[in-house]
Parts: structure tokens; sequence; C-alpha cells
């Protein structure tokens, strides 16, 4: 594993609402190495948007970030002022939204927008902005830039909104970016066309990326790494071909198989139950109501993320066997 | 479709907008042509025609002093529109920024804005302008001040409700994720995005704003007598009314009617043309 870029140390985010503390992070630790794409998995309700806001500390009240470090090339973003964290936000940390026509303002032509942009960030104005906008949307494969920068969002769609905006991130040359949800929106085409774009840019500029996606194919196309998440805790971490290949977690199991593959007919595999409830999460492991290999212990005591190789890390007590051979999932 | 294009087709199905639009147009070309158009001095005072009916030498007729009731009408245009626009201007501005700072910052001071402008609209509208005005004393610029200040909540109200919805919106988070501080997400990015219905309302407010200017100027709280004021032109016709000289109170009157008429007329059309979904 190469050297981490950003580092997130036992992280708790919580939002305060009449009925107690939602606790959506509890003590999430996630290590994200230079230069790879880092795919944040987990079903709705996981945490995983939470902790992207959480690494650009945009939770707002009622949701205040309540303890950890996010230690991004070695500063701890958590410790910085307001003004400090301006800095850091788009020009060291970018992020793209799902819904890409509502991330670009509706009443400026995204040549404005870019230059708005690259004016405060990079110091470029008139000519020298409205170039380096063309330039930043011929890498994002907009080839009709002359017209792009004179248009309204409304005027593009879904997928020209989502690569406007992620020239818009790179006009800044970020040394992360993240994605959030950012193709779930996006029709099944226009959703592997950026995802290849993405993979493009991370080779590139030698970017850093965290995918967060509840689609699993996503996944397989673009990353190197999947983070899986459960309750807001890591539940298991490893390098892609190994999760697919040997999932060790049980969840993570359960959700590969729930995956659809043009050979299964009929109907697709559930994980019974739900996310439990983060106001009042069952004691011990927080998936063993669920989980089919759950005994006595994982009622009583929480698990601690145990490295059962090197690079693979997994949060239970009972980790799926290896088995001699998978049928490959892709 | 270019903007021109795409204006001339809403203006296309909307011919009332047009008529709106016309008559406001001719309102404002009558007030900046006052000086040209007027065949008398509107403070020239002449006894030997008062109280002259309409006619060829006084389209409109004179009143007690002998003023020329047509020349009066044209310059009160200046004066009514200048209170208009600068009393919409006023509560427009003030109010619009106070409610941006409401909705967007949220808490206590949401709370205390908003509350003052609870005060502010608890009392009737004219009452207020009426209490206000009579406390700066009259004159053009306090009835502006007082207009506003009536019509400020409008406006705060107005703003602060785009902006509840606007700072939650994608493109505020996302104009905050590369690094924008709060100020300039609120300038540049939130309040653009909710000045549509406030130029709606501010366009339907003049109307009023001419009513209400009118109404304090009639019963003295507004500019003072010979000015050619249309409230007071006919507050000046009043006590003629009964004797018959209709006309002195008449066409002062008409005005502020065609007036209010063409603002709302224009307001309601660009309800329609800045807003979709009511095409």
């Amino acid at each position: 594993m190469t050297e981490p870029i950003l580092q997130i140390e036992d992280l708790h985010t919580g939002f305060d609402t009449p009925s107690g503390t939602v606790r959506v992070l509890r003590g999430l630790t996630l290590a994200i190495p230079h230069g790879q794409a880092v795919g944040i998995v987990g079903e709705s309700g996981s945490g995983k948007t939470v902790t992207a806001l959480s690494i650009m500390r945009l939770i707002r009240p009622p949701g205040r970030i309540a303890g950890g470090r996010v230690l991004f090339q070695g500063r701890d973003l958590l410790a910085l002022s307001e003004q400090e964290m301006e800095g850091v936000r788009g020009r060291q940390i970018a992020m793209i939204f799902q819904q890409p026509r509502e991330s670009l303002n509706p009443v400026l032509s995204v040549g404005t927008q870019m230059a708005l942009v690259l004016e405060r960030h990079v110091g470029l104005m008139g000519g020298a902005a409205a170039a380096r906008s063309r330039e930043l949307l011929r890498q994002v494969e907009l080839s009709d830039s002359d017209r792009i920068v004179r248009a309204y969002p409304h005027e593009l769609s879904g997928g020209m909104c989502q690569r406007v905006m992620i020239a818009l991130c790179l006009a800044c040359n970020p040394a992360l970016l993240i994605a959030d949800e950012a193709t779930t929106a996006l029709d099944v085409t226009v959703q592997l066309q950026i995802l290849r774009l993405l993979r493009r840019l991370q080779q590139e500029f030698g970017l850093t990326l965290i995918i967060i996606t509840h689609n699993l194919g996503v996944v397989a196309e673009l990353c190197q790494w999947v983070a899986v998440m459960y309750a807001g805790e890591l539940a298991e971490f490893a390098p892609a071909a190994q999760i697919f290949r040997a999932p060790r977690h049980p969840y993570t199991a359960r959700l590969l198989a729930c995956r659809p593959t043009g050979a299964t007919a009929g109907d697709l595999p559930v994980i019974p139950g739900a996310v439990p409830d983060l106001v009042t999460l069952p004691p011990g492991c927080p998936f063993h109501p669920r989980c089919h290999r759950a005994q006595a212990m994982c009622s009583d005591e929480h698990p601690l993320l145990a490295a059962l190789e090197p690079d693979h890390h997994v949060r239970c007590f009972f980790p799926e066997e290896v088995q001699a051979w998978t049928p490959s999932l892709r | 479709m270019g903007r021109l294009a795409g204006l001339s087709y809403g203006l296309r199905r909307n011919p009332i907008t047009i008529i709106g639009l016309a008559m406001l147009g001719a309102l404002v070309a009558v007030a900046l042509l006052a000086p040209v158009l007027a065949p008398y001095d509107p403070y020239a005072t002449n006894p030997a025609v008062s109280l002259r009916p309409p006619g060829p030498g006084h389209l409109f007729g004179t009143d007690t002093f002998g003023h020329d009731i047509f020349s009066r009408v044209l310059y009160g245009a200046r004066i009514d529109l200048i209170v208009a626009a600068g009393a919409v201007g006023v509560a427009m501005v003030l109010g619009g920024l106070l409610g941006a700072v409401a909705g967007y910052t949220g808490g206590w001071l949401d709370d205390g804005i908003m509350r003052v402008m609870d005060m502010l609209q608890a009392f009737p509208n004219f009452i207020l302008a009426l209490g206000i005005a009579a406390a700066l004393g009259p004159s053009l610029t306090n009835l502006i001040i007082a207009i506003g200040l009536t019509n400020l909540p409008i406006y705060a109200r107005l703003v602060r409700s785009r902006l509840l919805t606007l700072r939650v919106s994608g493109f505020a988070l996302a104009a905050v994720s590369v690094g924008n501080p709060p100020w300039r997400v609120l300038l540049i990015h939130l309040l653009p995005n909710s000045l549509a219905p406030v130029f709606i309302q501010a366009t339907l407010q003049s109307g009023w704003a001419i009513l209400q200017a009118a109404g304090l100027s009639f019963i003295g709280l507004g500019v003072r007598v010979p000015t050619p004021e249309w409230g007071v032109m006919i507050s000046m016709g009043v006590q003629q009314l009964t004797s018959g000289h209709w006309w002195v109170s008449f066409f002062p009157g008409l005005a502020i009617m065609l007036a209010v008429i063409s603002f709302n007329l224009v307001g309601d059309g660009l309800q329609d043309l800045l807003d979709p979904r009511r095409r």
C-alpha cells in the first residue's frame, strides 16, 4: 500500500435530533492511498455521504463532527480555521455531487462559473481565464467548448453538467477528488463515459479518487481499493480485486451476492432485515441481527478491525473462509 | 433561442402585457418629456382663467388658481414615478438584504429581523406610512422613506423564503465545496437566484406606491400644495366637486388609475415571463 494522502482516524459525526443524537459515523478509521481510486460502498444510511462531507467539513447543524482526526497530507483538517479550510476546499480537495445539474448555478453561464473559480483560486482573469476554461472543458471531453462556455446549465444534459462539474473541480488542480454518487443520476451509457473519464484523469494527473457509491459495478470499473461501510463503521477494507474474489466480512459477501449478473434468472438474493437505527444500535457487532454467521459473542462484544492479511482489514469475529474457487462476479 | 427571441415569444403569447408595457412606456416618456409636452408652466397661476372647463385652450381645464391641469398632470408623472421608484428601491434593497441575511444565517439573527418585520406588517400599511410621514414631516424625500419602510417587510419575507430553499440547494453546497466563503456564496450565487420574484413584486408594488404617495399627499402628509403631484391635485379639487367643477380632481385621478393599471399589467406579465411554470 502506497503512502496515504488522507487518513481518517476515529472520526465521529453525529446529528442532534429531538430523539437523541444520531451517531452516523462511529469511530471511522480509513486511509486513502495516494494516487489510487478508493470506492466507499454500503447501503443507504451507512454513512458514506457523511464521511465525504466530514472530510470537506461541510457538515451543517444539527450535524456536528464530535471527534477524531482527518489528516490530509499530514495536516489535521478538523483543526484548521474556517478560513484555512476555504483554501483547502476546491484547491486541494474537490468534490462532485449526485445531482450534476443542481450543482451548477442556474443563472450563470458555464463560462462565468468557471471564470469565477479560476479567478478566485488560480488568479486568472479575462482572456486567460476564458482560454483555460476551454482547455479544461476539452480535458473532460466536451469538444464543443465554445458553445458550452456560453450555455446555461439548463441547456446541457446531465452528463454534460457532470463533466462541467469535473472541469470546475480540475480548475484548481486538486490532489484529491471525492465523487459522491456522481454517476447515480445518469443513464447507464453516460455513467460508463464519466467513469472512464475519471479513470483517465486519475492516471493522467495522479489524482486520488474517493468514489462513493452503492453500485458495486462502479467500484469494479474504477477502483483499486474498496471500503465497505456498515452503520457508520468500516466493515472491510481491501484491494478491489481481493474483495471481489474473496470477501471476508459476511456483510460484504452478502452484498456481493445481491448483485444482478447476466447469468442469474429469477429472484435476486437479499440481505434480510434493514440497516439498524443509529439511535438505538444493537449491542455487539451492528450487523449481527442480519448475519448468517453470527454466534453468541457477536451480540455482546464489538469486533475490532483486524488485518487478516497485510492489506485486508475486516471487522468480524468469524470472517468468511477463503474458498478455493469462487465464480467470477464480474 | 436567444434571449430576445425568448422574450418576444413570451410577449406574443401575452398581448395584455404588451398593452401594459406600452402604457408604462408612455408614462415614462411623459415624465421625461414633461417640459417639452406641457403647454404651460405647471406652477403658473392666472386668476383670469380660474376653473375653466376642459376645452381647446386648456385641454383638461384649469383649477381655482388658474393652473393648467393638463400641464400639471404631465409634470405629476415625474414626481409620482420618482416616489414610486425611490420607495420601491429603498424597500427592495433594504428589505432584500435584511431577508437575505435572515434566510442565509438563520438562528437568532433571523428571528430578530423577522420579528421586526412582523411588527412593521402588523400595522395597516397606510396607517404606518401615515405615522412615519407625520413623524418625519412632509417632503418628497420623507415620502419616499415612509413608503419604502412600510413596503420593506414584503421583500424581506420574499428573499428570506427563497434563501431558505436556496441555501440547502446543490449549487450552494457545490459553491462552498470549491472554497467560497459564505459571503461570496450569498452574494454571487444565492441572491441573483432569488431576484426574479423580487422584480415581479417590485413592479406590482410600484402601483401601490403611487397610490400611497397620492394618498399621503392628499391628506397633506406628502408633498405640499402647489406641487404638481396627482394626490395633491385631487385634494385641491375636492371642494370644487360639489359645485360641478369635476375636472380639477378627475384628470389627476385618471392619471393615477392608468399608472397603477400599467404597473399591475406589467407585473403580471413579468410573473408569467419569469416563472415558466405559470406559462
